[in-house]
């Protein structure tokens, strides 16, 4: 089987320059522009499209908008199927499909209140390891804490 | 083997080799018992520091360097500290740590303190407690006292009883028994209190086990019979405890039909789950127990910091 977007024409895009995240999970696209903090006016959205390889999908374009490598990596803790790409001149280059690095630093707070992590002021950066991928579950390094798929979410 | 500058923030660090060398070790330091002092540790300073109480756990410590000839810097009462005043854990243990302290021995609320605290400091760290998550000296103290009577902890039959389900040492004591070979734990609760499902998780491809509610279903199977205290607060309403506490107390009679040679341990401090009768009987090992705590901590201290002798 091949890669979600796998070998695509290049793909035209109503924003002139910035970024396309598209195979975005239905439903995820709102909660990524919240996670990306992306400014109003700079956003062109497309829910529930229908989509020959995840049935529907919704596709986030972000004008003038570059992200950074622990921004595409929370994407890809939203919506794994997401692909990413750069837009220029309208016309998006091939979409890079973000894989979910071993250890996640400074990408999501820790749910335990008791976690060091979570000390106000204390000089530490949140840290997980990924113990499983499918589904996705993750530990964090601190105080163990065990953060399954579905609530990695509201971490972000 | 060697555990020179070692960090111990979790059980987890350990081998099973290492640990039974722990305890080999241990038994090497017989004079301790005697209340000699070795001088091995001159000149040597470890720092206490203690952000929640916890006496026990403190003076086992501060022991185990006095008697292998050390000096302790003790950090005092939180309240009257800097930390009262706001200081960062990490700005504490970066002030200690230039003093140049040989070792820190740190008590924490926060989970995850201790990993924290040895990222900052360049003397190794022990963690002593953090939060409610891991106490790996205590673990240590416990097999030991097992692998003392015994000579050995593989095929034991533990039951494990008391208020499992908030209780740290009963996750903390599976995780050590399940470095071991075929062992047998009886989970001895209330199913309000039974043991917690990830804790199970983790250690039920290395152990056998069985959660009960009465400790008589078990008796005459158990080796060590590990009592913990039932907390009030953990209770729904008073007369739930009032019941349960009556129906999770050994006494004497509690252990008709043991084997000859069971043990009963106890962390310490004990409250009404175990009647003062069964101290005069021959399976009371709970303060042999806190002793070997400060015997462990001691020889766990001295391969921390190199001392020979």
């Amino acid at each position: 089987m091949s890669e979600i977007g796998e070998g695509r024409k290049p793909k035209t895009v109503k924003i002139d320059e910035g970024t396309l995240i598209d195979h975005v999970s239905a439903g995820k696209a709102l909660k990524i522009l919240k996670v990306l903090k992306a400014k109003e006016g700079a956003v062109i959205l497309a829910l529930n499209v229908p989509n020959e390889e995840i049935k529907v999908k919704d596709v986030v374009e972000l004008r003038k908008r570059y992200l950074k490598e622990e921004e595409k990596i929370k994407v890809a803790l939203l919506s794994p199927t997401a692909t990413i790409s750069t837009v220029k001149n309208h016309v998006a280059g091939p979409g890079e499909k973000i894989e979910i690095p071993n250890h996640l630093v400074d990408i999501l707070k820790c749910p335990n209140p008791k976690c060091i992590t979570n000390k106000e002021r204390e000089p530490v950066k949140t840290s997980f390891t990924v113990i499983n991928r499918k589904p996705l579950k993750i530990k964090c390094d601190y105080c163990d804490k065990i953060v399954k798929e579905e609530e990695i979410e509201k971490l972000l | 083997m060697t555990l020179k500058g070692r960090d111990i923030i979790s059980f987890f660090d350990f081998s099973r080799e290492e640990v039974e060398y722990l305890f080999r070790r241990a038994d090497e330091l017989e004079s301790l018992r005697r209340g000699e002092t070795l001088n091995v540790a001159n000149g040597k300073i470890v720092a206490v520091i203690f952000f929640e109480p916890s006496t026990r756990t403190r003076l086992s410590f501060t022991m185990a360097v006095k008697r292998l000839g050390g000096d302790v810097l003790d950090f005092g009462e939180v309240q009257r500290t800097s930390v009262a005043k706001g200081e960062t854990l990490a700005d504490t243990i970066k002030m200690i740590d230039g003093y140049k302290v040989d070792l820190i021995v740190l008590r924490h609320p926060s989970e995850g303190a201790s990993k924290l605290a040895a990222e900052f400091a360049e003397a190794p760290v022990i963690n002593a407690g953090d939060g409610s998550r891991e106490h790996p000296t205590q673990t240590l103290l416990d097999l030991y006292t097992i692998w003392r009577e015994f000579k050995h902890i593989d095929n034991l039959n533990i039951g494990i009883m008391g208020d499992l389900k908030y209780g740290r040492t009963p996750s903390s004591l599976s995780y050590g028994l399940s470095l071991f070979s075929n062992v047998k734990i009886y989970y001895i609760a209330p199913e309000i209190l039974q043991i917690r499902e990830e804790v199970l998780e983790m250690v039920e491809r290395k152990i056998r086990y069985e959660k009960i509610e009465k400790l008589q279903d078990a008796i005459n199977e158990l080796d060590v019979l590990y009592v913990t205290r039932i907390q009030k607060e953990r209770l729904p309403n008073p007369e739930e405890y009032e019941k349960l506490k009556g129906l999770y107390t050994v006494t004497p009679s509690s252990l008709e039909g043991c084997k000859e040679n069971l043990i009963v341990m106890h962390p310490l401090p004990r409250v009404t789950e175990l009647s003062p009768e069964v101290d005069s009987t021959k399976h009371a090992r709970y303060f042999q127990q806190a002793v070997n705590g400060m015997v462990i901590r001691a020889a766990l201290i001295k391969e921390i910091l190199g001392l020979e002798g």
